[in-house]
């Protein structure tokens, strides 16, 4: 560990994932979330709405 | 530096020192006497109840996920600075309590202040996620958000730098922390709670439970409000933790053992080649898991290098842990000391010449086992294969690189690996073709 930034962790019965780096904040210790933001009127399916495109 | 008596080992949480709830504790032995050093708090799954408790309410409830980030990353570069103002300290606990020389802990505890500098930087300029635009329709992007309160689980080898490595990214990202320290070596664990108090973290940010795996580990592991676990430890502990988490859907990070090789071909750099495997297997009382237990000698330079590596066993100093001169320390306790002494036994009876360095006959009561070499080992032998965790190298011939490769791969562990050459085509090839997480 004399480079901290490098993802420190093992192959086969030595471990699963890696810590150490950047690896340890963004793959163990977050969860990326991801937010969707809508920036027109984007079409939306409009089921039960009479003569809409996907009834009939 | 003398071997006495200290204080007893309390639990952490909610930014007090308490007793265990069953007001139970379970004595911490010396490795260099076999003497009691004090008696520890031993916790259970009431004790685990409790620190989840004062974890999560840190973080649903209190400042710590919510406080600004240069705030947060003040307290984190408080630590750094506390644990180095309180080095030679820890180093000596940490010495007294694992057997390891002094000389190696000091190293050992500024790097484990610079884990948590080194956090703070990350977080300030990695932790951000990314925009994905689609057209004019989307801005789509992403945020990177703490777990909450997180279960470390930390080995006996290298404790505080273990913990430290663990513990700066947890908090520096915004989560909470419960930490079971090791049984075997409690006492730097508890030095970290007092900086953090010192440090004036808010309540409940970090808290330590000591005891056993079976008991207090297992109740971390099981606790539903533990988003997830980090381990370092044996094989056969990982996959039980593994197991254990699934019924709550836990996160795990598991760093497992070892039979790290290391790789001299007849065109290395002889001395600096020695001077590594000697160093790789033999430095942290060769209780490392990234040891080189497993040394492969190209068969042009195989007596050279036996005879170079019998010389420096010959000289490397046992002693107390707390000389300067002491290049190996006692074993962590005295279970662990005969489970080295049943392999280098076992290691004989295959077939290999068992070639020792001294004990020096002042050295009584410690767990010492010597400097010790396997020789004309085979990869396939047991004593090969599972890991020792002791000062006990494998040395192996080869003669193609095909077939070392072969061998070093003849493994169920896969850590870390070294090449030793002076062709650079050779290296990267060696390097690619061995499987392990880290190749030097």
């Amino acid at each position: 560990m004399c480079d901290l930034r490098i993802p420190f962790g093992g192959m086969k019965a030595s471990g699963i994932g890696r810590e150490g780096g950047q690896h340890a904040i963004l793959e163990f210790y977050t969860e990326p979330k991801a937010i969707h933001v809508s920036l027109g009127n984007h079409p939306i399916p409009q089921f039960g709405k009479p003569n809409h495109k996907g009834g009939k | 530096m003398k071997h006495e008596q200290i204080d007893d080992v309390k639990l952490f949480m909610n930014g007090k020192f308490v007793e265990s709830e069953r007001n139970a504790y379970f004595e911490n032995i010396n490795p260099f006497t076999n003497e009691v050093i004090n008696y520890v708090a031993k916790g259970n799954e009431l004790d685990i109840e409790n620190a989840v408790q004062a974890a999560e309410e840190a973080f649903t409830k209190g400042p710590w996920g919510k406080m600004k980030l240069k705030e947060r990353m003040a307290y984190i570069e408080k630590i750094a600075t506390l644990i180095d103002e309180n080095q030679e300290e820890i180093a000596v606990l940490e010495s007294l309590d694992s057997g390891l020389p002094i000389k190696q802990t000091r190293n050992m505890i500024s790097r484990a202040a610079e884990n948590f500098r080194f956090y703070s930087r990350m977080v300030q300029t990695k932790m951000h996620g990314d925009a994905y635009q689609v057209d004019c329709e989307f801005l789509n992007y992403t945020v990177y958000q703490p777990l909450g309160a997180v279960g470390l689980i930390t080995p006996w080898n290298a404790p505080f730098m273990l913990t430290t490595w663990k513990v700066a990214p947890a908090l520096a990202s915004g989560n909470t922390v419960i930490l079971k320290p090791a049984e075997l070596s409690p006492l730097s664990a508890n030095k970290l709670a007092e900086i953090i108090q010192q440090a004036k973290l808010p309540n409940g940010v970090f808290n330590v439970v000591h005891g056993y795996g079976e008991e207090a580990g297992a109740s971390l592991v099981q606790n539903e409000k533990v988003k997830a676990i980090s381990f370092t430890g044996e094989t056969v502990t990982g996959k039980t933790i593994i197991k254990n988490a699934a019924d709550s859907l836990k996160k795990t990070s598991m760093e497992l053992g070892g039979k790290s090789p290391l790789i001299i071909f007849d065109d290395a750099d002889f001395e600096r080649a020695l001077d590594a495997a000697v160093w790789g297997i033999f430095s942290f009382n060769g209780e490392r898991c990234t040891a080189n237990s497993r040394v492969f000698v190209h068969k042009n330079i195989k007596q050279r290098f036996i005879n170079a590596l019998k010389r420096r066993v010959d000289h490397i100093v046992l002693g107390d842990p707390m000389d300067m001169k002491t290049e190996i320390g006692p074993l962590i306790n005295r279970e662990h000391y005969k489970k080295v002494m049943e392999y280098i036994h076992l290691a004989k009876e295959e077939g290999c010449e068992v070639y020792q360095g001294n004990i020096p006959k002042h050295l009584t009561k410690g767990n010492f086992v010597p400097p010790t070499l396997l020789l004309h080992a085979k990869n396939e032998m047991q004593a090969s294969q599972e890991e020792i965790f002791g000062p006990v190298m494998s040395v192996i011939t080869f003669s193609e690189e095909e077939e070392v490769i072969q061998m070093a791969n003849d493994t169920q562990y896969g850590l870390a690996g070294y090449v030793w050459t002076n062709d650079l085509k050779r290296g990267h090839r060696v390097a690619q073709a061995v499987d392990s997480g880290m190749i030097g």
